[in-house]
């Protein structure tokens, strides 16, 4: 870590030690002496102060830089900024429009293979601390549509297993953030970071939901989403949707 | 292996008495090695051990399978405790680096204060493995293992709400908001909990990790609300804590009790009824693979794998309690 000085909106950044010192603010800025002191004596007074500090700056080994480079310097080793929107919009949901699988693949897979090799060919599994996550497309009549609970759910006509397509207001898990390859734990270094983003991937996709209406019994429906799961034993399939289109809309 | 509250406080009060002597004399059984003296005789060198309280079962545990996984992997390990005492824990740093220790496996004693200890045997080229508790900073530690809280409270709210429903008042009791892992379990909690505008938390106060405490706090939140439907706690302890104030006041049918560490103790009480879910931390795994990452590191310069790493924590209910035995999920 670097240590600092500031100088108003300039910064003085020690380069050579790994040691934290002191933040000093100076109660002027160079702009400002030449335009607001009339006192001709303490400006020069006052000039001669920044000198100073300046002459034992460059000879200390410290740099002057931005506001904008200091913003970043702080930022170093916190957890990132991350638009939300344009991950989900961007990144994951062409991501998923390219990798996704039938769902019936997806799903046979997980019956007839053992788990780890299902989800070795077809998830997405980033370490042993989270769920394999299988990203599938799948299409089909809506049979119900459960929102006697907040988690809700609009459940599609199918074989052997439910399959439920989570529309909120409450989608409880980080499907979506865990099964994006790119975005790792570590890039964050805290757990809340980490749970906030899933937090704002949740919310584009409650935006999904809305943008697409209600949506009730004997519509058709076609969904790209992920569901995840430890063991693929659950008795229905839980996709959170990035994209979600009524087919019979037009 | 079934017992009554009053069975269980009693032998956690024992626990906790214990305890707080051992915090007061800076003594425990596993500190013999009181002045921080290196075992011999590692055919790969030495590794120390340093864990809070090694009488609570959580650090008991894994500090016994770091120290286990050592021997197999042919180090001489010495475990110590610092009792979650910063002084302590910067003299047992200074003292085994001083002797030559070849690495440290570390579950500090606290998050941010802990970053000084571990720069301190790093910049000395002993590398550093932590495990449960992160530190805020990249790049000290060669690995940094901690559980997934996030994801263990999230599975554990979720169970709660299936249990008790989408309305009603609940108490929250916190384990210890000094530490960082259990202020991650009191927001994932809340990403939960807080989405259900009719689920209503009538009380939240910090039983600090303690059974006794949480057992005083419960009483006395009781008084004030008797008609809450369940109690979330930040850990086992103030699970179990919780549960005999209900048990003592009559309530303990109508409350549901959920916690997170997964010790036999909450096993016991899962099987009994008595607490609905808790999610076991893997503390023995976690520590195997933090001296398995050590190990690595001595002998190749790198881990191969991320500094941050998280660890699944394991839902229990009475479906799957029978698989926990001492931090350790068998589910063969």
């Amino acid at each position: 870590m670097r240590s600092r000085l500031t100088i108003s909106n300039t910064t003085i950044i020690k380069r050579s030690t790994g040691v934290v010192e002191n933040h000093h603010s100076f109660p002027f800025s160079v702009t400002k002496c030449g335009a607001e002191m009339n006192d001709r004596r303490h400006f020069k007074r006052s000039l001669g102060m920044v000198l100073l500090m300046s002459t034992v700056a460059m000879t200390s080994g410290f740099k002057i830089v931005s506001s904008e480079e200091l913003a970043k310097i702080r930022n170093e080793g916190s957890s990132p900024e991350v638009d939300t929107s344009s991950l989900f919009h961007d990144d994951i949901t062409p991501w998923a429009n390219s990798s996704s699988r039938e769902a019936d693949e997806v799903l046979s897979a997980i019956d007839d293979q053992s788990f780890s090799e299902a989800c070795q060919e077809y998830g997405v599994q980033k370490s042993q601390a989270f769920p394999c996550t299988f990203w599938v497309q799948v299409a089909g009549t809506v049979d119900s549509v459960d929102t006697s609970s907040r988690v809700g759910k609009i459940i599609l006509s199918s074989g052997d297993k439910d399959v439920e397509i989570l529309i909120g207001p409450v989608i409880p898990n980080t499907t979506l953030r865990d099964g994006y390859p790119e975005v790792d734990y570590s890039d964050f270094g805290n757990q809340d970071a980490f749970a906030t983003l899933s937090e704002g991937l949740n919310s584009e996709v409650l935006s999904l939901v809305d943008e697409v209406g209600e949506i009730t019994p004997g519509d058709r429906v076609s969904v790209v989403g992920a569901f995840s799961t430890w063991d693929g034993q659950e008795d229905a399939v839980q996709i959170v949707p990035v994209a979600l289109n009524r087919v019979n809309a037009e | 292996m079934k017992m009554t509250s009053l069975q269980l406080l009693n032998r956690f009060a024992s626990t906790a008495t214990l305890s707080a002597m051992v915090a007061v004399t800076g003594v425990s059984s596993a500190q013999a090695q009181d002045d921080a003296e290196l075992s011999d005789g590692g055919e790969k060198g030495n590794i120390a051990i340093l864990v809070n309280s090694l009488d609570n079962p959580y650090y008991s545990a894994e500090a016994n399978a770091a120290a286990q996984r050592a021997e197999e992997l042919g180090y001489a390990a010495s475990t110590f405790s610092h009792n979650e005492d910063l002084n302590r824990q910067r003299e047992l740093i200074s003292s085994v680096v001083g002797q030559g220790v070849d690495g440290i496996i570390l579950d500090n004693a606290d998050s941010s204060a802990s970053v000084a200890a571990v720069r301190y045997a790093t910049e000395r080229d002993v590398p550093v493995v932590l495990i449960n508790r992160e530190i805020p900073e990249d790049g000290i530690a060669i690995a940094q293992l901690t559980h997934n809280n996030n994801q263990a409270a999230s599975q554990v709210a979720q169970a709660f709400i299936e249990k008790v429903g989408e309305s009603g008042q609940y108490v929250e009791l916190t384990c210890n908001l000094a530490d960082n892992n259990c202020v991650a379990r009191s927001n994932a909690y809340h990403r939960i909990l807080d989405q259900y505008p009719d689920l209503e938390m009538v009380a939240r106060q910090d039983a600090g990790g303690d059974l006794v405490e949480a057992q005083q706090s419960m009483e006395s939140i009781l008084q004030s609300h008797p008609d809450i439907v369940g109690v979330v706690a930040g850990n086992g302890p103030v699970a179990l804590g919780a549960i005999a104030a209900l048990e003592s006041a009559g309530v303990a049918d109508q409350v549901t009790v959920v916690g997170i560490d997964g010790s036999n103790d909450e096993r016991d009480a899962v099987l009994d009824g008595k607490l609905y879910a808790t999610a076991m931390l893997q503390a023995q795994e976690l520590a195997r693979q933090g001296v398995n990452q050590l190990h690595q590191y001595l002998e190749t310069g790198e881990t191969g794998e991320s500094e941050r790493q998280l660890f699944r924590g394991i839902l229990i209910t009475e479906d799957n309690a029978e698989s926990v035995n001492d931090f350790q999920y068998n589910d063969n």
